[in-house]
């Protein structure tokens, strides 16, 4: 289009006679000719393009692409140092422990755990005098290395420290998951409210340095373009060869739909940048758990909020970039969450409430097939009224498996065990069939 | 610590409000010392208790990523109320709402309508974002309009890291911006309909009714 010089704009002090009144010109105002000066236009129009020449070529490489490969649970446990002697695995080994005590406090959920370096475990779950009460803080237990019992809880982030750090009103604080990066850094992310119930969650990364002893300051992530609203957090993360690290969050508000944050490590520890994947076009699907399958594959298993009440699945190709749609496996899900792991020998392990509706059970499921068919396992809990639910399933580098989950609502239970113990609990059960 | 960007918008967003109050309270009023007076209030009042917490305390937690537009927008307010300079004029506050009502529709609404895209996705892609905002700035001031200038500033802004958010997208739209520019050009398409259902009525009318003093009888 032509650019047409025009005159400059008259002084504001200028009579009105002096410039033709808006009120005299019969084109609509969108039309009307406008007193920006050409000499303006030019030095603008080349401000534009060289501060968006220089802000383009801070585009990091390769960051708009999939992640190089992600690392599998045997590929991650090779790089992390050996916990228990791997001899432990050839025998059945099961294990169950409180992490939470009992006088803790009235209401606990959401836990998560992390193996550490050395075959220490940190978990950390939240807890109240009830789920979203504004006493409710983020605690942090470990267990040493060939100990029966957990440490006592520490508080790792409250509404009070988290609103001193994040500056700003915090309501309540709610679920969190920690994970290592690549450098040994250990991430926490949780979710905190400033508005709203769980619908108006944000999430917050804390690191630690000391394998989760001290934590440094909140830094909020700005990842829903709505007042920053509804995102929220549960399982761990996949990591890709390029430390690059594929949390899987979702989306509560309005439309419920899966998303991946995709979290960059600085070299040194520490976040460089972050960025979301969002799947809406899975809507009523939340609570995702990421499993590796070897190769670029990656298993998405989903909470389903549907009326179907079946867990769904789907694959990326990718490294979890892209996904394909979701379908509905032949396990139940009582809109609950869920998790899985993949197995040394490539099975699929997940863990699950089998019902329709309520949590009154707690089970494990086995998949040879990468997902695609599910064989029921054992059962871990069943109780007519109570509740065991919000499973969290890592594997460690012995080759046992951690579980922890909410007791209750009442207290955290970690579960730990081994491929042999599973195997005969698998053939037990076939056994019971015939 | 309040982040400075916030600060700014926060501070000139209360004392445009303080200055709307002073001219509906005491409409013959106005000075430059009143608006001066204003303005250090509006600073104080960023550190009102409210509950547990100061009152920017409360704002940032609700919205800590006020877009350039915004500022850009209460700032030509400001401007007019304190100086009696138009900074904006007829057309531009035109292509702001439109812009606005369009950018923050589809940004807000694409994932109910579109789930398999994902454009604030791209808002993270600098390569993209940036010339995509530097695109739109040219066009605007190429056609003189002053929405091109708030468009520089967004992609200044965005560069600088102005805002808590890395998202470009919200350096140029938010929520705020959205909802007012919805209600502006509902509000003038809805008067815009009106007259035009008075200009039909008026040139339906009878002539004799015109003067409001006829009646058949007389």
């Amino acid at each position: 289009m032509p650019i047409k010089p025009e005159p400059a704009a008259p002084p504001a002090a200028a009579t009105p006679a002096a410039a033709p009144s808006p009120d005299d010109d019969p084109r609509p105002a969108a039309r009307r000719p406008l007193p920006l000066p050409l000499r303006h236009r030019v030095v603008l129009i080349a401000a534009a393009l060289v501060v968006g020449f220089a802000t383009a070529r801070h585009d990091r490489d390769g960051f708009d692409a999939a992640p190089v490969k992600i690392a599998t649970p045997a590929a991650a446990a090779a790089r992390a140092p050996a916990g228990a002697p791997p001899a432990a695995a050839d025998a059945p080994y099961f294990a169950e422990s409180w992490v939470s005590p009992v006088p803790h406090v009235p209401a606990a959920h959401s836990s998560a755990i992390c193996p550490l370096p050395g075959g220490e475990l940190l978990a950390t779950w939240y807890g109240g005098t009830r789920e979203g009460a504004a006493d409710v803080a983020v605690y942090t237990a470990r267990r040493a290395p060939g100990a029966a019992g957990w440490s006592r809880p520490e508080v790792a982030v409250d509404r009070a420290i988290a609103q001193v750090e994040l500056d700003r009103v915090i309501k309540k604080v709610g679920n969190a998951v920690i994970f290592p990066d690549h450098s040994g850094t250990l991430w926490m992310v949780y979710v905190s409210v400033s508005v709203g119930g769980w619908s108006g969650s944000a999430l917050n990364v804390k690191t630690s340095v000391d394998n989760g002893r001290t934590w440094g300051p909140s830094r909020r992530l700005t990842i829903s373009p709505f007042f920053n609203l509804s995102t929220l957090v549960r399982n761990k993360p996949i990591f890709a060869s390029d430390g690059r690290i594929g949390l899987p969050v979702y989306h509560e508000l309005a439309l419920k739909f899966p998303q991946v944050l995709w979290l960059t490590p600085k070299p040194a520890g520490g976040m460089l940048e972050y960025r979301l994947r969002s799947l809406a076009a899975k809507t009523g699907l939340i609570q995702p758990s990421l499993v590796p399958l070897g190769g670029d594959r990656v298993l998405m298993m989903l909470r389903d909020r549907r009326r179907e009440r079946r867990m769904h699945t789907a694959y990326s190709e990718d490294n979890g970039w892209t996904w394909s749609d979701a379908a509905p496996s032949n396990l139940p899900n009582p809109d609950s969450a869920l998790d899985a792991v993949r197995l040394p020998d490539g099975r699929i392990l997940a863990v699950y409430n089998h019902a329709h509706s309520g949590r009154e059970n707690l089970r494990l499921a086995v998949s040879p097939d990468a997902g695609r068919t599910w064989r029921a396992g054992p059962v871990l809990e069943a109780a007519a009224g109570r509740e065991f639910s919000y499973p969290y399933l890592v594997n460690d580098a012995a080759g046992r498996i951690h579980l922890t989950y909410t007791w209750q609502r009442e207290r955290i239970k970690h579960i730990e065990f081994n491929v042999a113990w599973l195997d005969r609990q698998l053939r037990q059960e076939v056994a019971a069939q015939q | 610590m309040i982040p400075t960007f916030y600060a700014m918008v926060l501070v000139a967003t209360l004392w445009l409000v303080l200055l709307w109050l002073a001219a509906r309270l005491r409409p013959g009023a106005h000075s430059r010392r009143l608006g001066l007076v204003l303005g250090v209030a509006a600073m104080l009042l960023l550190f009102l208790p409210v509950g547990e917490a100061r009152l920017w305390s409360w704002a940032f937690g609700f919205c800590p990523n006020p877009s350039m537009l915004l500022l850009g927008v209460v700032c030509a307010g400001l401007w007019q109320r304190l100086f009696g300079l138009e900074v904006l004029k007829a057309a531009d506050w035109t292509a702001v709402w439109r812009f606005a009502a369009i950018a923050g529709s589809t940004l807000y609404l694409q994932p109910m309508v579109a789930g398999r895209l994902d454009l604030y996705y791209w808002g993270w892609e600098h390569g993209v974002a940036a010339w995509a905002l530097a695109g739109l700035a040219v066009a605007f001031l190429a056609v003189g309009n002053r929405l091109g200038v708030l468009l520089l500033a967004g992609l200044i802004g965005y560069s600088f890291d102005a805002l808590e958010s890395v998202n470009a997208w919200d350096y140029v739209v938010d929520p705020f911006i959205w909802l007012g520019s919805l209600g502006v050009l509902a509000t003038r398409a809805a008067q815009g309909a009106l007259a035009r259902r008075r200009a039909r009525r008026a040139a339906s009318a009878p002539p004799f009714g015109v003067s409001g003093g006829a009646s058949p009888i007389n």
